[in-house]
C-alpha cells in the first residue's frame, strides 16, 4: 500500500477513536466544554488528513460535522439530537478506512452514503434502515442476493404516491436498469374495488437485482434518493481481495511491528525498577555478621547490571529512532494541493530529512507540521498582486528545516509572506471577547502573538477548508506538549513568519507516584522509592536537630517534604512516610497523602526551574495539569 | 389513437402516456370481461398499475424480453401485498424468471 495512505489509516483510526469517545462522553454531558473542543479538534484534523487524498465524500461529511460542532463550540453545548448522526458519520468513516486498509480503495457507494449521512445530520433525523456496511445487508436484499447468484446490486424502489404528477415513470426507469436479473412487484396496499382505483396515484413497490456496477445504478436513480435504496452485495471474505505481496526488503533492514519494540521498551523500564531492589539487598547483607563481602559482591553485580541496563535502554531506544524524512516527505503533496486550491504559487524547500528521532515523535510531528504549513500558505503568503506590489517574487517561499539541537530536534517553518498583522490580532481578540479592550491595548507584541495559540482564535473572518477555523495553532501546541515539545512564532510585518517546533529526540518514560503535601501535588519517580510506611507519630523521635525512626534495626533520618519545600506542614497522629534510598543510605520523607501511580513522560526542567535544586523536571498529568517532579536525592541532601 | 376497444378487446398501441390510465380503467370497469391486447412496449407505469390491479385476461403481448421476463409474470400471477400475501392465486410457472443471462 502507498506509504502515505498507510499513515493516513493509522492516524484516521486514532482520530476516529477519539471522536467516538468524545461523542459518547457528550451524550452523557452535552455541555462538556473539553469534550466539545476535543471532538472539534479530532474532526478538524481528520478533515485535514482526508483532504490529502481524493476522498471527497468523506470530506463532505466531515465538513458538515464540523459545521455542527462549530455551533456547539459557540453555544457551549452540543445538541443531543446531533449525537446520533455524528456517530453514524464517524462509524461510517471508520468502515471506509477499514476498507481502505484492506482493499486499498474506498467502498463503492460512498457518494450516495455521504449525501445520506450529511442529510441526516442536517435534519438530525433518526437512523433509517439503509446500511452502509458490508455484513449489515437488510433481509430483503439478502433474500434477493440468495435467489440471484450473479447479482451485484439489489434495489428497492418505492415510488412516491404522487410521482406520476412529477413525470416519473417507475417501470420505464426499471426497464433502463442495466443487466436486470429479476424484478419483484408489490402493491403497497390491497387493491381497492376497480371503480375506486385512482389511476394517477402510484401504489406500487419494486425490488430488483442487477449485475451492473453500483455506480451505474446510482447514476440512473440519482434523482430519486428518497425513493430508491441501493445495496451492493457484501464482499464474501476479506481474503478474496487481492493483497499485494510484501516487497522484498533489503537484507540490512527488517520491518518490526512497533508493538513488539514497545514491549521491549516496557521490559527495560521494569528492569530498571527491579534492579533497584539490589541496593536494598546489599544493605541487608551489610547488616548480617560477616556479610560485608557479600554486600560488596552484590554492589559489584549491581554496577555491572546498571551498565548493561543503561546500554539496553539506549539500544532499544535506537530501534525506535527513524529519520524525519518519513514525516517531511509527506508535506510537498500538501503544499502543492493547498497552493493549487488558493491559487498562490509556492515553492517548498525541505532540509534535514536525515535527522533521527523517536518514531512516536516523528509521527506526532505530522499534524502540527500540516497545520503550520497550511497556515503559512493560507494566511502567510500573500496573493500574487499584493506580492507584486510589495516587490516580492510572485512565487511564495516556504522552507522547512529540521536540525538537531543537543538532545532536541528543532524544525523551523519559515515563509516569506506578510507576517502577522499584530493590530488585526489585537482587534480580533477584543472582538471575540478573549481579552478586554483595555488589556489588549497594553499587550506587547509577543503577548499578542501568544493570543494566536488560544483555543478557537482565528483572525480570518471567512472559513476556508485549508486551515479552517483557527483551531490550528492551539492544536499544534497541544499536540506537541504531549511529547514535551514547544512551539514559538516570530513574525516580521510584511517580511514573513517563522514557526519553530522543538521536541525531545526520544521519550523518557518514567513511572511516577503523585504525592500531596500541604495541599500541593508533586510527582516522585517510583524507582527512587523503596517503600511507603504509616508510622505512629510516637515512632518518630527527635534526634539532635532532626527526626528519625527505626526501620528493621536501622535508624532512618526523617525529613518533612513540606519543610523542605518551605510550605506550612502539619503534624499528625499517624504519619505517611516514603522511604528513599540515597547515596547516604535510606531517608524517610513525610508527606500528606499518596495519589495515583502512573507512567508518564518526564520533561527536563526548563527556564527558572532549572536553577531550583530538588526539581528534576515537570510532567503533564492525565487531566492536563502540570506537576513538578521531585529529585529526592537532591532534596534531602 | 393508442387505446382502442375492438369488440371485447382493449388494444393498446403506440405510446401510452399516463393520461390514458383513466381511459383504460374506465374501459375495464365498464365491461370486466374485456381482454387487453398489448401491441406496444411503451406503456406508462400508471397503465401497468391498472393492469396489475384489475388483472384482466391478456389477449396478446409484444415480443419484449423486459415485459416477458419481468412484468408478465406479475400480470398473470398477481402482485404481492406488503404482508407477503398475494392479490391473486399465482399460476404455475408464473414466478419470477430466473434469468441469469443478460435480459435488459
Amino acid at each position: 500500500m502507498d506509504e502515505l495512505l498507510d499513515q493516513f489509516v493509522i492516524e484516521a483510526r486514532e482520530l476516529l477513536q477519539q471522536a467516538a469517545d468524545d461523542l459518547l462522553l457528550l451524550e452523557r454531558e452535552p455541555a462538556n466544554r473539553k469534550g466539545i473542543e476535543s471532538l472539534f479538534r479530532a474532526v478538524h484534523t481528520l478533515k485535514g488528513s482526508v483532504g490529502l487524498f481524493d476522498f471527497a465524500p468523506l470530506q463532505t461529511t466531515l465538513f458538515a460535522a464540523e459545521d455542527v460542532l462549530t455551533a456547539a463550540n459557540r453555544s457551549g453545548e452540543i445538541d443531543g439530537l446531533s449525537i446520533d448522526p455524528l456517530l453514524a458519520i464517524i462509524e461510517w468513516i471508520d468502515v471506509c478506512v477499514h476498507h481502505l486498509a484492506t482493499a486499498g480503495v474506498l467502498p463503492e457507494d460512498t457518494g450516495a452514503e455521504a449525501v445520506r449521512l450529511t442529510g441526516r445530520l442536517a435534519q438530525q433525523g433518526p437512523v433509517d434502515a439503509r446500511p452502509a456496511i458490508a455484513g449489515a445487508v437488510p433481509a430483503w436484499a439478502r433474500r434477493l442476493f440468495e435467489r440471484h447468484g450473479a447479482a451485484t446490486v439489489a434495489l428497492r424502489y418505492v415510488p412516491r404516491p404522487d410521482c406520476f404528477f412529477s413525470g416519473d415513470d417507475p417501470i420505464g426507469l426499471l426497464r433502463a436498469v442495466p443487466h436486470l436479473l429479476g424484478l419483484d412487484i408489490a402493491a403497497t396496499a390491497p387493491w381497492p374495488a376497480p371503480h375506486e382505483l385512482d389511476p394517477f396515484t402510484s401504489a406500487l413497490a419494486f425490488e430488483a437485482v442487477s449485475a451492473a456496477p453500483l455506480s451505474e445504478l446510482e447514476k440512473l436513480f440519482r434523482l430519486l434518493p428518497d425513493q430508491v435504496t441501493l445495496v451492493s452485495r457484501p464482499h464474501q471474505t476479506v481474503s478474496a481481495i487481492a493483497v499485494p505481496a510484501p516487497q522484498e526488503e533489503g537484507r540490512q533492514t527488517m520491518r518490526v511491528n512497533v508493538g513488539r519494540v514497545d514491549a521491549l521498551v516496557d521490559i527495560v523500564g521494569e528492569l530498571f525498577i527491579a534492579k533497584n531492589g539490589l541496593s536494598a539487598l546489599a544493605h541487608q547483607a551489610r547488616q548480617i555478621d560477616g556479610g560485608l563481602t557479600l554486600a560488596r559482591s552484590i554492589s559489584a553485580a549491581q554496577e555491572t547490571l546498571d551498565g548493561l541496563a543503561a546500554r539496553l535502554q539506549r539500544a532499544t531506544g535506537d530501534i525506535r529512532m527513524v529519520p524525519m524524512g518519513e514525516t517531511l516527505r509527506r508535506l510537498p503533496r500538501v503544499a502543492r494541493e493547498v497552493s493549487a486550491q488558493l491559487g498562490k504559487p509556492v515553492d517548498l524547500e525541505i532540509e534535514g530529512e536525515g535527522i533521527e528521532a523517536d518514531k512516536s515523535i516523528v509521527d506526532a510531528l505530522f499534524d502540527p507540521l500540516l497545520h503550520v504549513l497550511r497556515n503559512a500558505i493560507d494566511h502567510g503568503i500573500e496573493a500574487v498582486p499584493l506580492r507584486r506590489e510589495r516587490r516580492k517574487p510572485e512565487r511564495g517561499r516556504v522552507s522547512i528545516r529540521a536540525r538537531q539541537a543537543g538532545y532536541r530536534i528543532e524544525i523551523a517553518i519559515t515563509d516569506d509572506g506578510g507576517g502577522v498583522d499584530i493590530e488585526a490580532v489585537r482587534a480580533a481578540a477584543v472582538h471575540k471577547g478573549i481579552v478586554p479592550p483595555e488589556a489588549a491595548a497594553s499587550l506587547d507584541e509577543p503577548a499578542v502573538i501568544e493570543l494566536l495559540f488560544r483555543s478557537g482564535f482565528s483572525t480570518t473572518g471567512k472559513i476556508s477548508d485549508i486551515s479552517g477555523r483557527g483551531v490550528g495553532m492551539d492544536a499544534v501546541r497541544r499536540g506537541l506538549e504531549k511529547f514535551g515539545g514547544r512551539v514559538t512564532l516570530q513574525s516580521t510585518w510584511q517580511q514573513g513568519t517563522a514557526v519553530t517546533l522543538s521536541l525531545p529526540m526520544s521519550l523518557a518514560v518514567a513511572r511516577i507516584m503523585i504525592v500531596d503535601t500541604a495541599g500541593d501535588r508533586y510527582a516522585v519517580p517510583m524507582d527512587s522509592i523503596t517503600e511507603t510506611l504509616r508510622l505512629k507519630s510516637g515512632a518518630i523521635n527527635r534526634v539532635r536537630a532532626g527526626e528519625a525512626f527505626v526501620l528493621r534495626d536501622r535508624t532512618v533520618p526523617v525529613a518533612r517534604l513540606a519543610d523542605l519545600l518551605g510550605l506550612p506542614g502539619k503534624r499528625r497522629d499517624q504519619e505517611l512516610v516514603l522511604v528513599t534510598e540515597t547515596s547516604n543510605g535510606p531517608v524517610g520523607l513525610v508527606i500528606d497523602a499518596i495519589g495515583d501511580r502512573l507512567e508518564t513522560l518526564l520533561r527536563p526542567a526548563a527556564g527558572l526551574l532549572k536553577t531550583v535544586s530538588g526539581i528534576s523536571g515537570t510532567t503533564v498529568l492525565g487531566d492536563g495539569s502540570v506537576v513538578m517532579v521531585l529529585d529526592l536525592e537532591a532534596l534531602v541532601r | 389513437m393508442t387505446l382502442e376497444v375492438q369488440g371485447d378487446v382493449v388494444v393498446l398501441s403506440g405510446l401510452c402516456g399516463v393520461e390514458e390510465a383513466e381511459t383504460l380503467l374506465a374501459a375495464l370497469v365498464e365491461d370486466p370481461s374485456r381482454r387487453v391486447a398489448l401491441d406496444t412496449t411503451r406503456l406508462h407505469t400508471a397503465l401497468w398499475q391498472v393492469l396489475l390491479a384489475l388483472h384482466p385476461p391478456i389477449a396478446r403481448t409484444p415480443d419484449d424480453p423486459f415485459i416477458g421476463n419481468h412484468l408478465l409474470p406479475w400480470l398473470l400471477g398477481g402482485v404481492r401485498y406488503p404482508d407477503g400475501s398475494s392479490d391473486h392465486e399465482p399460476l404455475a410457472g408464473a414466478a419470477i424468471h430466473q434469468t441469469d443471462g443478460e435480459h435488459s
